[in-house]
């Protein structure tokens, strides 16, 4: 299970390969675009399945090249048109990898291909040595000691991060993501108690009635600062970065806790302030049900970017952590809390 | 709104107006004028209200309509509505106003001593009618202009309203409240906006359950 990318350019990777392993790429290609597409399909955890996560359109293309070659070397072929309707109805981005074009990848996959026929990839490769390890468009690891201080590892696993960042590329009306039960137990609880011990204040506006505690990174009780170290640690951006597709600001975060009581709400806005990225809501304490309102609601927008309508609610769910993404269309509301319960959480901005 | 508070005069109030009324249910809205309490027209209310608006630029006249112009006016408008709704911007019932306020009008002219075209009042416009329930609401959108020097917003109620339900009518400036309105059945507020301030209309919540209330605006 690979794709074979000796070259930066996709068809030139695909005159260079050998005809049996030419034929195989286009099945490969294919097999890996369903492993990122469909849920439930295997592979996904597979490096040569993440590497190409978040750039389904490049690999649907390098299918397609794949797929021409093939056929000019006077094969039949019943794929392309396969790749061709995806390319068209893909609504994500386009964006190409960032190991598309690293001379060291290339470099690894001729190595390998060495390895595999030395006749055949000699006369293209020249003197590359044939004992490199594949590189695997250097995926990272997110399972490092301190996100696993906090975070579940069901969620740093690369395949569950890879399931992550199509979803959230894929989300409708704009990028966003809902990770339910993300932090561990001890963790959770610790921060509703240290929430506890901190004062809110009442804030009224034509936009938003709830409670609001001040800046928790001016806080001085010791789990919040702790607790506002993960957030701005450079583990929890690369783990976010790797998700949204984009890149965040070191140490870059905002912080408060939010209280909704009976009647409270907020409604519809953008987020869009200087600096602001990706918007984050962790919720706390008693789940709610749809009933009881409190729900974030995603709006659609006109081509014009005039918000339209509801068309996605979360109602809060403890332990909880939705994102998305902060742009001239991420309007968004939290509906009344209707049901008299308390909706509690933790929410800020990632900027970049 | 030279100081930002608003003043309840309770001249008809306090003169126990009966639900009937002085004009014995004549003087309705529908084909024919909406009608003020004649009290007010009495040299002495006159006076005393220009004297409070010249002071604090707004005031409030509670019981300001005739018993039968309220219930014409309630009859006028208890239909017809349509929905107005841009997310970030407002949702309203919005209606356009057919009865004749030209008394109204005259007698807001003859306290603000200005017979300028009045102002509506934030996202809604002046000579409509507006009725807000549960999760209705206006915003101070960037795109709502803010008010320039001395200009004049008079609105009737005509409804009851439990003020734990939302539905003020606030004017702010720069984030900082200048003038909070309750809502109050047969209330007359006139209003002289401070420049640059802009209005709105607090989120009407749950506890309105399916009542409602209605905004005449003059023009």
């Amino acid at each position: 299970m690979n794709t074979f990318l000796p070259h930066p350019d996709f068809a030139k990777s695909a005159e260079t390969l050998d005809t049996r392993r030419l034929g195989k790429q286009r099945v490969e290609a294919w097999q890996i675009l369903l492993a990122l597409t469909e849920d439930g399909r295997g592979w996904r955890t597979h490096p040569a399945t993440v590497m190409w996560c978040g750039h389904e359109y490049q690999l649907a293309a390098y299918g397609v090249a794949v797929c021409d070659e093939w056929i000019a070397r006077g094969y039949k072929d019943s794929l392309r048109e396969r790749f061709v309707v995806f390319m068209t109805g893909w609504r994500g981005t386009r964006r190409a990898p960032s190991w598309l074009g690293d001379e060291r990848f290339h470099r690894a996959m001729q190595s390998n291909l060495l390895r595999k026929d030395e006749a055949h990839y000699r006369p293209h490769f020249g003197d590359v040595p044939d004992d490199m390890p594949y590189l695997w468009g250097n995926v990272p690891d997110h399972r490092t000691t301190l996100l696993r201080s906090w975070i579940k590892e069901r969620h740093l696993l690369p395949g569950a991060v890879a399931g992550y960042a199509r979803r959230f590329s894929a989300a409708t009306p704009f990028p966003h993501l809902l990770l339910r039960d993300l932090l561990l137990p001890g963790r959770i609880a610790e921060l509703e108690a240290a929430l506890d011990r901190v004062a809110f204040e009442r804030k009224e506006s034509d936009l938003f009635s709830l409670w609001q505690s001040g800046d928790l990174a001016g806080s001085r009780d010791a789990f919040l600062r702790v607790f506002i170290g993960f957030l701005g640690s450079d583990d929890l951006r690369s783990y976010l970065e790797a998700i949204i597709g984009t890149r965040l600001a070191p140490r870059a975060v905002d912080c408060a806790a939010t209280r909704y009581d009976d009647g409270d709400h907020l409604l519809c806005h953008d987020d869009r302030l200087e600096g602001r990225k990706l918007a984050y809501i962790l919720y706390l304490g008693e789940s709610f049900t749809a009933k009881d309102g409190g729900a974030l609601c995603l709006l659609s927008s006109n081509r014009d970017g005039t918000p339209c309508e509801v068309v996605t609610r979360y109602p809060p769910r403890r332990n909880s952590l939705a994102i998305f993404l902060v742009s001239p269309t991420s309007h968004h509301t939290v509906s009344e809390n209707v049901g008299g319960k308390r909706r509690v959480a933790v929410s800020g901005w990632f900027h970049g | 709104m030279g100081e930002p508070r608003a003043v309840i005069l309770r001249i008809v109030k306090r003169n126990a107006v009966s639900p009937s009324g002085r004009d014995g249910g004549r003087g309705g809205a529908k084909g024919g004028a909406v009608s003020l309490d004649p009290r007010l027209r009495e040299p002495q209310a006159l006076a005393a209200l220009r004297t409070a608006f010249r002071r604090d630029g707004a005031i409030a006249i509670s019981g300001a309509l005739t018993a039968a112009s309220l219930r014409a006016l309630h009859a006028a408008t208890s239909r017809g509505f349509t929905r107005t709704f841009v997310p970030d911007r407002y949702s309203y019932g919005a209606m356009p106003l057919h009865a004749d306020m030209g008394g109204i009008v005259s007698f807001v002219e003859s306290i603000t001593g200005s017979s300028s075209k009045m102002s509506g009042l934030g996202a809604i416009p002046a000579g409509s009618v507006a009725r807000f329930g549960h999760g209705d609401y206006t915003l101070l959108h960037d795109n709502l202009p803010v008010a320039p020097a001395h200009r004049i917003v008079a609105f009737v109620v005509i409804d009851d309203w439990d003020a734990s339900s939302g539905g003020d009518i606030v004017w702010t400036r720069d984030g900082e409240t200048l003038l909070r309105l309750s809502i109050m059945k047969n209330i007359l507020y006139v209003i002289r906006e401070e420049k640059g301030s802009r209005a709105f209309v607090k989120y009407v919540n749950h506890r309105a359950g399916r009542t409602s209330f209605r905004l005449i605006l003059l023009s």
